[in-house]
């Protein structure tokens, strides 16, 4: 515990911003407490938009709905979206690196010309048309994104392993005849993980981006749950008459990202501080 | 000529050079020896005002002429650098733009300190170049530095440094990286430039067995300090110092005669 | 050249796969598009006419033969040809994304330059804080931030940038600009330290040449080298964000033509979106590529 509090003192920077990431997730955990108690979903129509005022600090949108609440809870969905991408892209990306780049030979051929591929590739057109012909909802908005951002964990993982593999300690292991499993967590997974942590930390702001993107152009989040991207798009149609409704979800999106990157940015800092 | 007294180097902090005393006159050579580490770079480019980021002179001075470098403004340094005094490096193909052909690096040198059309300043890279003995200058001056052999940049390295006459030549490892025929054929040329020019050198080296060929006078250096210090036959046959000594067996010898 | 077919081939594999596993139905999209509710009979028919009760090996050979004619089927949505829809929308598309570049160029290399020049200053502080955040923002936010500056409040542009014409070209530009001048400029100042820290220019400095000089004749040049590639893969970046930028401001290009179609399930016109701008993607990286080669002697002559 000491330690802990000790490692807090010595890394202000990534204390600081690790608290506001935690208020961030608190306040999509306790979405209900910090909205006050307002609900996001049902507004009353002879409220409908509103200006910011004390009542609806945010101003209201034009079914009444209070702009404050539904950016509360719309935390909910944008974290819940993005960890997702990330965790997925960060497993299934580091997975297929490390097999690549432990097995070689045709496996490794296979993952990487598709990963090559991927790369040769406009990213968000293709997670695009993923999205698109899949059908617009949060969960396959997600799997385009994942789709899409796997290549550069898998590239990652693929190298750090193939450089610790040519240690002679490791030959001599695998000629010795170590089990497979028992080289992959001994040796290939603890050698990768630190560097694979620091991208996924630097990550996270960069995949709300997209995903918010994706749900404003309309292939993510399905109203009537309130989601930023898609505050956005609806906020869109009235920025002459109701600029409220697209400013403060715009800010949220911009807040929780300026967060993630500066926590992604402390963390890379503490835990390799050769790139900084 | 040049007086350094009592020089002190530090990086950010930390002493690498203390106390380090030199008086080269015109004409002369003198060799500062020593491993790597033992500051003897960082003297040489503090002379030269070269200390890289983090290097302090934080006590002493260097005086040219009586005259002390440390005052120099960027302006009066960009005049004296590559005219009255000048400097060869370990590999001075690294130290030319590689997207550059030579005769480009070159005409940007002679043109930046002498007012001269293009056309000239060309004419001039060919003579300079031919001076070194360099084989057909014109291609050389076609080429990027990374076209060249070890032994051809570091003549072009020497042809540019030449070019205004120096009165001082600080020459920092200058034939380190090449090979023994190659060595001794650019040692030669660094002392041919002394008899012609009156050229006054001083030359860093680990190699104490060139410092013994080419030099009047040796400064043996370890760990920041000199240790032992005397013209060469001093050095080679008399002094009694243990570090010199050790330096001096580390030199392959050939039938009783030191080979350098 | 073999890698582009291969990727190609891959492509649009994949995006033929896409349409073949998705749950809509085109047969159906196609009639409701037009307003008819089509017997189980008729729809049956329909897909035997269009072969899609073929085996899915054959309708992709059959499919990819058809493109390398440049025939991209029918949109079902606007009942005209895929091909002629794209060619009409392609060219708005690249002016803007030639015009962001530009304006991006514009800003991110003089404040990367001036913020490598003075590193550790207040100028370079400032640079680099202003980047950070132009790096968090979303730039659909940018545009409708900008649309409400220049368009509602001070009225100097038009809201629906429908005419294609520099006025309505400018602000969508500007918006894709913004987001990646916040890239480049962190690009250019480690590009421009990293060229600064080279031997040659202590060389350059040893041999008198004024610093100056040696920044915009020697570094400058140098550093932009190693931008040319990465300016080439954030083209696929451009053309995503395209997107998103010509559905804020209306703006007649590919993206939103896309965007329109994948609301309506117009597979044709998404497939043909897709392998169009992986065409122009690989053809500008093939373009930077060669010119790379082109401009630094290194790669050219040693081979």
């Amino acid at each position: 515990m000491n330690k802990i509090l000790s490692f807090l003192k010595s890394n202000r920077q990534f204390t600081f911003f690790l608290f506001l990431a935690v208020l961030i997730i608190m306040i999509a955990i306790f979405a209900p407490v910090f909205s006050g108690g307002v609900d996001p979903l049902h507004g009353n129509i002879s409220d409908a938009l509103q200006e910011p005022s004390s009542e609806h600090i945010f101003g209201t949108d034009k079914v009444g709905r209070d702009i404050f609440a539904r950016v509360i809870y719309g935390s909910r969905a944008s974290l819940i979206a993005t960890f997702g991408v990330v965790g997925l892209i960060f497993l299934v990306g580091s997975i297929l690196g490390i097999i690549a780049g432990y097995f070689r030979g045709f496996v490794d051929s296979v993952i990487m010309r598709i990963s090559d591929m991927m790369l040769a590739f406009p990213g968000l057109v293709l997670a695009l048309a993923v999205a698109g012909i899949m059908g617009a909802s949060m969960r396959n908005a997600i799997i385009a994104i994942v789709i899409v951002n796997w290549t550069k964990y898998a590239r990652l993982a693929r190298a750090l392993v193939l450089k610790i593999r040519d240690r002679d300690y490791v030959s001599a292991a695998i000629i010795t005849g170590s089990k497979t499993p028992y080289m992959l967590i001994k040796y290939m997974i603890p050698n990768a993980l630190p560097t694979l942590i620091i991208t996924a930390a630097t990550d996270i702001g960069a995949m709300m981006l997209e995903i918010s993107a994706l749900s404003f152009l309309g292939f993510g989040a399905k109203p009537p749950t309130p989601e930023w991207g898609f505050m956005l798009n609806e906020g869109r149609a009235s920025i002459q008459s109701a600029p409220w409704l697209m400013i403060f979800p715009g800010l949220a999106i911009f807040i929780v990202v300026v967060v993630f990157n500066m926590l992604g940015d402390s963390i890379r800092d503490i835990l390799d501080p050769k790139l900084k | 000529m040049l007086d350094v007294q009592n020089l002190n180097i530090s990086y950010g902090g930390v002493p690498v050079v203390k106390s380090f005393n030199l008086s080269i006159k015109k004409g002369q050579i003198i060799s500062i020896v020593g491993e790597s580490g033992s500051g003897k770079t960082s003297v040489i480019r503090a002379i030269f005002g070269l200390l890289p980021k983090g290097g302090d002179i934080s006590h002493g001075d260097v005086l040219l002429e009586g005259e002390s470098l440390l005052e120099y403004d960027s302006e009066q340094w960009e005049n004296a650098r590559g005219t009255k005094m000048s400097m060869i490096f370990q590999d001075s193909g690294a130290m030319m733009n590689p997207t550059k052909r030579i005769d480009s690096v070159f005409t940007e040198y002679i043109r930046t300190h002498e007012n001269i059309s293009k056309k000239d300043a060309r004419l001039k890279v060919l003579e300079m170049l031919r001076q070194m003995h360099l084989p057909s200058p014109e291609n050389v001056a076609k080429s990027y530095p990374f076209q060249l052999s070890g032994g051809m940049r570091q003549r072009v390295g020497i042809a540019m440094s030449m070019t205004y006459r120096p009165e001082l030549l600080l020459a920092d490892e200058p034939t380190s990286a090449l090979d023994v025929t190659t060595q001794a054929q650019i040692v030669r040329q660094m002392m041919e430039l002394r008899d012609v020019y009156g050229t006054s050198i001083i030359m860093v080296t680990h190699n104490i067995g060139v410092a013994a060929y080419m030099s009047d006078y040796i400064i043996v250096m370890k760990k920041g300090r000199i240790v032992d210090e005397g013209d060469r036959n001093y050095i080679i046959s008399k002094s009694e110092n243990e570090y010199t000594n050790e330096l001096l067996s580390s030199v392959p010898s050939l039938g009783g005669e030191r080979y350098v | 050249m073999l890698q582009i077919i291969i990727v190609l081939i891959g492509i649009s594999f994949i995006t033929f796969l896409l349409t073949y596993l998705s749950p809509g139905d085109p047969v159906r999209n196609m009639y409701t598009a037009t307003g008819v509710m089509p017997s189980e009979e008729m729809i049956q028919e329909t897909r035997e006419e269009l072969g899609l009760n073929d085996p899915f090996l054959q309708q992709y050979v059959r499919w990819a033969g058809n493109c390398l004619k440049g025939d991209f089927g029918k949109s079902y949505s606007l009942n005209k040809p895929v091909m002629e829809l794209l060619s009409e929308r392609v060219i708005p598309t690249l002016k803007l994304a030639g015009l962001s570049l530009i304006m991006m160029i514009i800003i991110a290399v003089p404040l990367g330059v001036a913020s490598a020049i003075k590193k550790d200053t207040i100028v370079d502080y400032l640079i680099r804080g202003v980047t950070f955040f132009g790096c968090s923002m979303p730039n659909f936010w940018v545009g409708l931030l900008l649309m409400l500056i220049f368009c509602v409040k001070l009225r100097i542009f038009p809201v629906i940038s429908a005419l294609g014409d520099f006025q309505s070209l400018f602000l969508p530009a500007l918006t894709l600009a913004i987001a990646m001048s916040a890239k480049y400029t962190r690009q250019v100042r480690t590009a421009m330290l990293e060229e600064l820290n080279q031997d040659y220019v202590v060389g350059a400095i040893a041999r008198g040449i004024k610093k100056s000089r040696i920044i915009w004749t020697n570094v400058f040049p140098n550093a932009l080298l190693p931008l040319v590639t990465i300016l080439g893969l954030s083209i696929g970046s451009l053309l995503g964000g395209t997107a998103v930028v010509e559905v804020i401001f209306s703006y007649p290009g590919l993206g939103n033509l896309a965007v329109s179609a994948i609301t309506s399930s117009d597979y044709n016109l998404i497939q043909g979106y897709v392998l169009w701008m992986t065409l122009i993607y690989m053809f500008v990286n093939l373009i930077v590529d060669i010119s790379y080669i082109y401009v630094d002697p290194r790669i050219r002559l040693k081979g």
